[in-house]
């Protein structure tokens, strides 16, 4: 929705002061909105590099470049010139966020990062978003697992049934209160 | 021997066929049953304006570029609207656009088969040995296809457009996510394709005559030769469309009537005993 | 109730009608049974074909064997010419279904290339197509056309009635699940192989039964017949019973008024069928449906959302 492969009501959603709702995928990525999109979805014709560059394609300036991209992420430097989807499951992952990253985005929305990954993949991906957001870039993660959630976020937002059930500082949240948005118990 | 060097010379030929079928196909699973026609139309074209004075290469000065806006046009505003899951509004609309090609330039240029008038060039050629002589025509055609298999090749590994045509193929969702805009990128590859078609068209004619219902044929040589040789491989495509113009000219050698029986033969085997073709590119 | 009036009268033809209605009618018929059948074949089963002529020349070539050479009653040549087109079609389909969506299609039409360029390179069938049918020269004029006039009739109702109650059954259930979604209905246990191996079998004795009936009446259209088959059932309506029917018949009125023309009724053929495809995706019979509710035969089943607050 947020990234126009859903269509909606131009005044549905706003941004930057705008009504945004309904415009071209391209546009809204233009103006600095991307995502990393759920089950990663990267170009299996396309190798590592060809997808970051991708990435690069709606051609913000900013922070980030392949190079920083390499840094962040090692493992992807080395394999570069493989295709994609012929890496591990997190491996692919990274792809995903650093493809996004290219673009240079002011907010980033991220549709569940940890899906099919094991735990200490899951805990290596999150650890990278302090470097993502040192520069003021707004993160918003979309996650089941409400710990991790927990413990890499600022602010949380529970939803239920499409409405906002929740919100507040991520650290004073307990756990008994997010269940209680959660499941309504 | 001769049937062998013979069947490779129009392989080329046919791969320059074949070439824009795959690619039509490969970007956006579209099949156009009118790409026979086109190349004809092309045949035509070229026709018309070596009647007003020009050489047959030099008509491609004028056919090439509005062979890129027909395609870029066509399918922009028509054929785009015809992709998705079910293949047969694609079908359909290709269909009817054969029909109408053929008719119309049945209309014009009547039934009459028709060459392109090449000055002789189409009977040059050249001794290899005391009895195999090879046409100058055959070799050129060669020579192009086995350039336009390699520029394709690369085109799409190392340009950025390449790199949207492999990008929208995959997911034109999160083709639009990078900000490419899909139909263009379509439009862009069916003009490239309409080139090579254009290319084709006036090949065929100064190597053989034309006629306004031809079309089909060549749609089904091509159709042949992408499936012999494997999909997803632009090699594979020319390998495939030597393969079945070498089998055709064995069928021609042992009856004329059998030639292109032959190939269809050697389709339907390579079809039941290795239905993925001889040189495929797998993708996940 | 409304066919069943028209069935009654349609059957009482011959005694009132002239001769010359008979022959269109036989006619439309071959076109009717082509259209749908190959309606089944890609509306309801997915499988876009340009091939079906094959079937068509198979069940007349067969027909006119049996009732040249074979001495075999005309009438019951046709039906052995339907079914030996179903039979060779399940060889055929294990070529042919190793392509998918496009180029099964065009793999279609390349056996049945190979099919024409085999027979018509076969002398003692005759080659072309300049056979036609002895055994019923020793019948009267009347007779002999009254005779084909119900057999046609016969075929036509054998063809609906076939396709009305396939699609009606939990056959025909499952061909809509597998056309939605291949993969979901295969983990519901539905045979999918089976199920498209069945419908294209189907498909053939239809075109089949086609070509025996063109046979019979020695109809001398020279059409294209799966072009023709297309223009039917996208004018008409895909994947319904009644847009084949009313595609035929447009078709049929079309072919009278027009076919002088030549190439530009052609030429208009084309860009209708182009024009249609993309913006009238149902047809004309879809269109109308959708519009006024009405169905001849009702097939399609409609989800009813109880109300709930």
């Amino acid at each position: 929705m947020l990234d126009g492969l859903i269509k909606v009501p131009r005044r549905a959603i706003h941004w930057k002061g705008q009504a945004m709702g309904g415009l071209p995928t391209g546009d809204i990525v233009k103006s600095g909105l991307t995502m990393v999109p759920e089950g990663r979805r990267l170009f299996p014709s396309l190798t590592v590099e060809e997808n970051l560059m991708m990435g690069a394609n709606a051609q913000r300036k900013g922070a980030w470049n392949l190079a920083r991209i390499y840094k962040l992420f090692p493992i992807l430097k080395e394999k570069r010139a493989l295709p994609s989807t012929s890496l591990s499951g997190g491996q692919q992952q990274m792809i995903a966020i650093g493809r996004a990253l290219m673009s240079n985005p002011d907010v980033l929305l991220c549709d569940e990062l940890s899906l099919g990954l094991a735990p200490i993949v899951i805990k290596e991906i999150y650890s990278a978003m302090p470097e993502i957001t040192s520069e003021g870039m707004t993160v918003v993660i979309v996650e089941q697992d409400v710990a991790m959630a927990k413990l890499v976020s600022k602010r949380l937002y529970c939803f239920q049934e499409g409405r906002v059930s929740l919100q507040g500082d991520s650290h004073s949240l307990t756990n008994q209160e997010i269940s209680h948005a959660y499941f309504g118990v | 021997m001769e049937t062998l060097i013979q069947g490779i010379l129009l392989g080329g030929l046919y791969g320059l066929f074949a070439l824009g079928l795959s690619l039509m196909f490969g970007v956006m699973r579209l099949t156009n049953t009118a790409h026979g026609d086109f190349i004809i139309l092309g045949s035509f074209a070229s026709l018309a304006l070596v009647s007003s004075g020009l050489s047959p290469l030099q008509t491609l000065l004028v056919t090439l570029p509005l062979a890129w806006v027909l395609g870029y046009g066509l399918q922009r505003y028509v054929l785009n609207g015809t992709l998705g899951k079910d293949p047969l509004p694609s079908l359909v609309v290709t269909f009817g656009l054969s029909i109408v090609t053929q008719n119309f330039l049945l209309e014009i240029f009547s039934a009459d088969p028709r060459a392109i008038e090449s000055d002789g060039f189409n009977t040059l050629g050249f001794a290899i040995s005391e009895s195999i002589s090879i046409g100058l025509l055959p070799m050129l055609i060669l020579v192009l296809a086995l350039l336009a298999t390699f520029f394709l090749q690369w085109f799409f590994k190392n340009t950025h457009m390449g790199r949207a045509f492999r990008a929208v193929s995959d997911d034109p969702e999160i083709a639009e996510l990078m900000g490419l805009n899909a139909r263009q990128v379509y439009a862009s590859a069916t003009g490239l394709a309409f080139v090579l078609i254009s290319i084709s068209g006036t090949l065929q004619g100064m190597r053989t005559t034309v006629s306004p219902s031809d079309g089909p044929l060549l749609l089904l040589f091509a159709f042949e030769s992408v499936i012999i040789g494997g999909m997803g491989s632009f090699w594979g495509t020319l390998a495939g469309a030597m393969l079945l113009g070498v089998a055709q000219q064995i069928g021609f050698r042992w009856d004329s009537g059998w030639g292109i029986w032959c190939g269809h033969m050697m389709f339907l085997i390579i079809l039941i005993v290795r239905p993925q073709g001889l040189f495929p590119k797998t993708r996940d | 109730m409304v066919s069943g009036l028209t069935l009654v009268l349609a059957a009482t033809l011959p005694f009132w009608g002239e001769s010359s209605w008979m022959r269109e009618f036989v006619e439309i018929a071959c076109y009717l049974i082509f259209a749908m059948m190959w309606n089944l074949l890609a509306g309801y089963g997915g499988m876009v074909s340009i091939g079906q002529q094959a079937f068509f020349g198979l069940g007349g070539y067969v027909m006119l064997v049996c009732g040249n050479f074979a001495g075999i009653n005309p009438f019951i040549a046709i039906l052995i010419g339907a079914l030996v087109a179903g039979v060779l079609a399940i060889p055929i389909s294990w070529v042919a279904f190793r392509l998918q969506g496009g180029y099964f299609a065009i793999g279609t039409w390349v056996i049945s290339e190979v099919i024409r360029l085999s027979i018509a390179n076969m002398q003692w069938v005759g080659g072309g197509s300049g056979t036609s049918l002895t055994a019923l020269r020793g019948i009267d004029k009347a007779t002999r056309e009254s005779t084909t006039y119900w057999m046609a009739l016969a075929c036509v109702v054998l063809s609906i009635t076939l396709v009305y109650v396939f699609l009606r059954s939990k056959q025909g259930l499952a061909l809509l699940a597998i056309r939605d979604n291949e993969i979901a209905a295969k983990s519901q246990g539905i045979a999918v192989g089976r199920m498209k191996l069945a419908v294209y079998v189907v498909a053939a004795i239809g075109a089949g039964l086609a070509g025996a009936l063109y046979f019979v009446g020695n109809l001398r259209i020279s059409v294209n017949w799966t072009a023709f088959a297309i223009f039917m059932v996208v004018i008409g309506g895909i994947g319904r019973i009644e847009g084949p029917i009313i595609g035929a018949l447009i078709f049929w009125a079309l072919n009278k008024f027009f076919s002088d023309y030549g190439t530009w009724y052609l030429i208009g053929l084309g860009l209708l069928a182009i024009f249609t495809t993309i913006y009238f995706k149902q047809g004309l019979w879809g269109y109308m449906q959708q519009r006024w509710g009405i169905s001849l035969f009702p097939i399609t089943r409609k989800l009813q959302y109880s109300s709930q607050s």
